[in-house]
């Protein structure tokens, strides 16, 4: 129970340090940092533990500077009401604020601040002269540009055509291969899961063999509707499976291969067109890498004297169900 | 047991953090660019990592309502896609990246002119705002800004976002730099003429050093009003060069009339104005010259130039008298008939012996009868205005009559006479 815990703990602790850029990207706006006392200079990380670009903090001021003016010019030389006034105050306050911030983020919040300032100011001038609207250049219609990306429902259709054939034999592998890791992991898992996520596949299997019957016949939607019924189901007889996380294990060494084959078919149409296929050379051996990592240690465990399986030194794993011990079948080869 | 729970742990923490995209929603956000357009159309371009695993993926979409919607994969597939509550519904079979295209209206709102950009998104994205769009206010500090060919992008964190922006702010530094450009165009060619504007340039010179301490409202106030001093100074240099022509005609005319009491003053001035205009003082040149010809034109002759001045008028005046009087001797008196210049005075025409002697047309006849009433005499223009006979025919007429020796011409003034001849008159 303890080793279990430890296992969830350890899995937890890597899955929130995954989610932990997230958190940061998905953070409110940042509060004002007061300046007083920092000790910070451009470019260094603030109290926040995010920096602000120089350039972009220069770019900000930049910006603060040329609203200034350009509203000043814009409202011209008359007296600008006390609450117009005010706003350029208080903007111009920010502005110079701002400058003396050795701390990236409070000083483009100083900035910022200007900004605001100056919309409520020019928001302000609208509501006291109505009129003044009629000198901002209306709305044009969206700029006439040629879409190249635009598509149309022939081509689609053509091209839904012949995903549907490469997903429908890519699916088809990946059974294979799934075939090969239940294998691996049926000596982990109990009786009733591993037969459960066996007649998971094989009704995959079996829905495969009619969908192809559907696309021999030219029944190209109800072939998509049915392959999504058929991948659906098979993750929903994983999730079924009393051990959540062998489930859950296995639907994701599904996806795993699926991104294998991908790779693959990227790298082989590089090399068709004679480009430099190295670095997805690489990334398809690291993800082969690490499933084999997982593999073998699951092995280890199996064949470890029995590691694994109750602690009984001659189990040399499940027997399947004629009572013959099951070898890896040839798609484990694949890794 | 408790191995085999080891194991599978160990197992899951080497492949997890490679799966957890994964284990997570069926796509994942990759990229995200919003397109501002003007009119507040937008266009999103959004790729995700989708599940290589699905046939079907659900992407969640921006804005609320979609045009011109394009889904590719990765290998630039077409694929098909329905709308659902919240987005689309790709049939991506098995792609493991989606590249979603489309137009939003639904993304920006307008106050005044004042627009507002809002949308919230699971990832980093760029915003590309519209030409000529300015910058009010933001709702995040951007990671990235810039602008490119007057575009500005800006590169916003995940996450609720706002970008406020105004389109078609007039843009002063610009206006700045081209009104310091417009003065100095200005100037310098009116220099190259010779004007001399000092003034004018010292006010562009603080134009520009305006400009340069981006006060770009005083730049571009500065040097327009440096063009207008420009131009006003060359106006007043126009009005002083035409000022000191006319006075240097007023002196010679003055001196030419031999007014010279006075003169040399009307000289000082000018030569002063002269000096003033060189020097590039126009507006008191101007005054200067004005005042050479003022004293130009009072300036008064000596005084013992009088006497000879009065006998060329009287010496006119006696000349203009008796062109006068002989002009009124020879004058025609349309109203009295003017006493003839040859002798013999009219008497009673003989019209039988003439009728007898010369074979006459009937309108000469009746032009001889009106004559014989008339004493013997008329003017031609009374005879063709009693006949009512155009100029020719009465020229022609009288021709005959001189050539058959009838009658005769004498010219009063600018008038003929027509007279029948002594012999057809009676007694």
């Amino acid at each position: 129970m303890k080793i279990k815990l430890v296992a969830l703990t350890l899995m937890v602790a890597l899955l929130a340090s995954s989610f932990t850029i997230t958190v940061y990207a998905e953070d409110s706006p940042d509060p004002v940092v007061e300046g007083e006392g920092e000790t910070e200079t451009l470019g260094l990380e603030d109290s926040n533990g995010t920096i602000v670009d120089p350039d972009v903090l220069e770019a900000l001021r930049n910006q603060t500077q040329d609203m200034y003016q350009e509203l000043l010019g814009y409202f011209g030389n008359e007296t600008l009401t006390p609450a117009i006034a005010e706003n350029f105050q208080h903007a111009q306050d920010a502005i110079e604020e701002g400058d003396t911030k050795n701390n990236t983020r409070a000083a483009a919040q100083m900035y910022l601040r200007a900004l605001n300032q100056f919309r409520n100011a020019l928001r302000k001038y609208l509501h006291d002269n109505p009129d003044a609207v009629q000198d901002f250049e209306p709305g044009n219609a969206t700029e006439p540009e040629p879409d190249l990306n635009a598509t149309t429902q022939e081509e689609i259709d053509e091209a839904r055509e012949e995903l549907i054939l490469r997903f429908q034999e890519q699916f088809r592998e990946r059974l294979i291969l799934m075939y090969a890791n239940l294998d691996n992991m049926t000596g982990s898992l109990s009786e009733s899961d591993a037969l459960k996520a066996q007649n998971t596949i094989q009704k995959a299997e079996e829905k495969l063999l009619r969908i192809q019957e559907r696309i021999d016949r030219g029944e190209f939607d109800e072939a998509v509707d049915d392959l999504d019924n058929a991948t659906d189901s098979m993750d929903e007889g994983f999730n079924g499976m009393e051990d959540a996380f062998a489930g859950q294990m296995l639907r994701t060494m599904n996806k795993l291969e699926a991104k294998v084959q991908k790779l693959v078919e990227k790298r082989e149409r590089k090399e068709a067109r004679g480009e430099d296929t190295s670095e997805l050379d690489g990334l398809i051996e690291e993800l082969r890498g690490n499933i084999n990592r997982g593999r073998n240690d699951v092995n280890n465990g199996h064949g470890n004297g029995g590691q694994g399986n109750g602690g009984k030194p001659d189990d040399k794993g499940k027997p399947d169900d004629k009572g013959n011990k099951k070898s890896n079948p040839p798609g484990l080869n694949i890794f | 047991m408790r191995k085999r729970l080891l194991s599978i742990g160990l197992l899951a923490i080497i492949l997890l953090p490679s799966l957890v995209v994964c284990a997570q929603d069926e796509v994942t956000p990759l990229s995200l660019d919003f397109a501002v357009y003007s009119d507040g159309n937008v266009k999103v371009v959004y790729t995700v990592e989708s599940d290589p695993t699905k046939v079907r993926v659900d992407v969640e979409l921006f804005g609320s309502s979609y045009s011109n919607m394009v889904v590719r994969d990765e290998d630039g597939y077409p694929l098909a896609s329905t709308a659902t509550a919240s987005g689309i519904t790709v049939d991506s079979l098995g792609a493991a990246e989606l590249t979603v295209s489309y137009y939003t209206s639904t993304l920006t709102v307008k106050e005044g002119p004042i627009w507002a950009f809002n949308v919230t998104t699971p990832v980093e994205s760029t915003v590309t705002l519209p030409q000529g769009a300015a910058i009010f206010d933001l709702s995040h500090i951007p990671t990235d800004i810039s602008t490119v060919g007057g575009l500005w992008y800006v590169r916003m964190p995940a996450g609720s976002l706002s970008i406020y922006y105004v389109i078609g702010l007039p843009n002063v530094q610009q206006e700045a730099q081209a009104a310091i450009l417009d003065a100095q165009t200005y100037i310098e060619t009116e220099e190259a003429d010779g004007y001399i504007l000092t003034e004018a340039r010292t006010m562009l010179e603080s134009a520009q050093s305006l400009y340069q301490q981006q006060s770009y409202a005083e730049a571009r106030t500065e040097a327009e009003e440096a063009k207008q001093l420009a131009a006003s100074t060359v106006a007043a240099a126009d009005a002083a060069s035409t000022q000191n022509t006319l006075a240097t005609d007023a002196i010679k005319r003055a001196r030419d009339e031999g007014r010279t009491d006075g003169l040399s003053e009307a000289e000082e001035a000018l030569a002063s104005a002269s000096q003033l205009y060189q020097a590039g003082s126009y507006t008191e040149a101007d005054a200067d010259a004005l005042q050479a010809a003022q004293l130009a034109s009072s300036s008064k002759a000596p005084s013992n130039l009088m006497l000879y001045l009065g006998v060329v008028v009287l010496a006119a005046a006696a000349s203009g008298g008796y062109v006068y009087m002989k002009r009124a001797r020879t004058a025609p008196e349309p109203a009295a008939r003017p006493a003839p210049t040859t002798p013999a005075a009219p008497a009673e025409v003989d019209l039988e012996r003439i009728f007898d002697k010369y074979d006459l047309r009937l309108e000469d006849k009746e032009v001889l009868r009106f004559l014989a009433e008339n004493r013997g005499e008329s003017f031609a223009s009374e005879v063709r205005d009693r006949f009512d006979l155009p100029r020719s025919t009465a020229w022609r007429l009288i021709r005959r009559l001189v050539r058959e020796g009838i009658v005769e011409e004498v010219k009063i003034g600018n008038q003929s006479l027509i007279r029948v001849r002594k012999e057809f008159q009676k007694g």
